[in-house]
């Protein structure tokens, strides 16, 4: 059973540690991906035979990483405690992901579309008549603000409204506010695995007969992305322009 | 002698006339008067939306509260009384039957709270224009007000110098 443990341990070390897994290949911890007891060959040098450990050395090594693994588990979440901007968000590790959604210009896109781009991401729909549209005005105006520094910023509205929302109304709908606003939509899957990603919560609640009557109620929350398409920080959807485009000139700043 | 009597009955028939007059005139200016309707705004419609919210602020000038229990426009379907509520960070939007107003207090309608919600507009509010909204209070009765609809970018806290602004209020 404690080996079990160890076991377990190396293996999330190796999953979700920043080394490729060929790092723990060459160290004979972890076998290659081919049949159990063979080291995938194009995995080792040409040529060399893959070092054997002994039963006994393996299973020290084993215990020394599992400790190791876990001990720098623990290290990288205090960093990411210390870090977290903002009190009461989530992990840092948790927030956002891959996505494939369609672009209110007609064209699919994933979360690699935007690469390079700071991104300020905000889950709505346009049957919302009060806080979506206030919420994308803040944003526009803090693009405003922030001058030249807007260009290197995609703010996203993502709807989750799939039904009602097309390509075709989010395009009339973000160029109202601002041009520099991208809408995307979906099948209601590809919604509901972003909004999973992002840890938004939205559910549809009927005002009247017609299955078309309803409103979603849904997390208004902007999430900003790095370059990189990591999650940053949150930022409350109730602060106003000005904080909202301090916050993103700090944190840009910051990086560069 | 006949003749005193008889003008002394007219002027006390007169006085209690416009003894009476008075008290009626007097009650319809209490109902009028204690509610005020303040700056009442629309933002204009995003292209592609169909639902819109109208803000204001009441005013309970009189003593006693009074709640506006319905709102009506030609300009939608049907407008309802809403309130959006952001709870952890979840925004719902919860329809309210009625909205008190303290006497000597007020109700602000605003982006983020209270609004008037307007469902299946039947075209887009323009910036620029107006449209008629009545009110019905308990005790005030219909008051019907002219909205004004604002930019797009219009924030609540851009109307705060049209809060002295009560053109258009009228009382039916």
């Amino acid at each position: 059973m404690p080996q079990l443990l160890y076991l377990c341990a190396v293996r999330a070390f190796v999953t979700y540690s920043p080394w490729p897994r060929e790092v723990f290949q060459s160290i004979n911890i972890v076998r290659g991906r081919g049949s159990a007891g063979t080291s995938s060959p194009n995995r080792s040098a040409p040529g060399e035979e893959q070092p054997v450990m002994s039963p006994q050395t393996r299973r020290a090594t084993l215990v020394g990483l599992g400790a190791l693994a876990l001990g720098a588990l623990g290290a990288v979440a205090m960093v990411v405690a210390h870090f977290r901007p903002e009190p009461g968000s989530h992990s840092a590790l948790a927030i956002g992901g891959p996505f494939t959604l369609t672009a209110s210009d007609g064209r699919t896109v994933s979360d690699r579309s935007f690469r390079g781009k700071w991104l300020l991401v905000y889950f709505g729909y346009t049957y919302c008549p009060d806080v979506c549209p206030t919420t994308l005005n803040d944003i526009a105006e803090a693009l405003g603000k922030l001058g030249p520094i807007a260009d290197r910023i995609t703010p996203l509205f993502v709807t989750v409204d799939p039904e009602r929302d097309t390509p075709e109304v989010l395009a009339r709908y973000v160029k109202s506010f601002d041009p520099r606003i991208v809408g995307l939509t979906g099948t209601p899957e590809q919604i509901a695995d972003v909004a999973r990603e992002y840890r938004v919560y939205f559910k549809k609640h009927p005002t009247g007969k017609n299955p078309d009557d309803y409103l979603v109620d849904h997390s208004s929350i902007l999430y900003v992305m790095d370059p990189e398409g990591r999650y940053v920080t949150l930022i409350s959807a109730e602060q106003k322009p000005g904080q909202i485009a301090a916050r993103l000139r700090q944190l840009i700043s910051q990086s560069s | 002698m006949k003749t005193d009597i008889m003008k002394a009955l007219i002027i006390a028939l007169s006085l209690a006339l416009s003894l009476a007059s008075v008290a009626t005139a007097h009650g319809q200016t209490t109902s009028a008067s204690t509610i005020e309707i303040m700056a009442p705004w629309a933002r204009a419609t995003p292209g592609g939306a169909t639902n819109g919210a109208a803000y204001m602020t009441i005013l309970n000038k009189g003593k006693e509260a009074d709640r506006l229990v319905a709102v009506s426009t030609t300009v939608a379907e049907t407008a309802a009384m809403h309130r959006s509520e952001t709870e952890n960070g979840v925004m719902k939007m919860l329809a309210v039957d009625a909205v008190d107003v303290r006497g000597g207090s007020q109700a602000v309608f605003k982006p983020g709270g209270y609004h008037v919600m307007l469902m299946d507009l039947k075209q887009p509010l323009v910036e620029g224009q107006s449209f008629p909204m009545t009110l019905t209070f308990e005790k005030a009765g219909k008051i019907t007000v002219t909205v004004k609809v604002q930019k797009i970018g219009a924030a609540d806290d851009e109307m705060g110098h049209m809060q002295q602004d009560m053109g258009g209020m009228k009382s039916e």
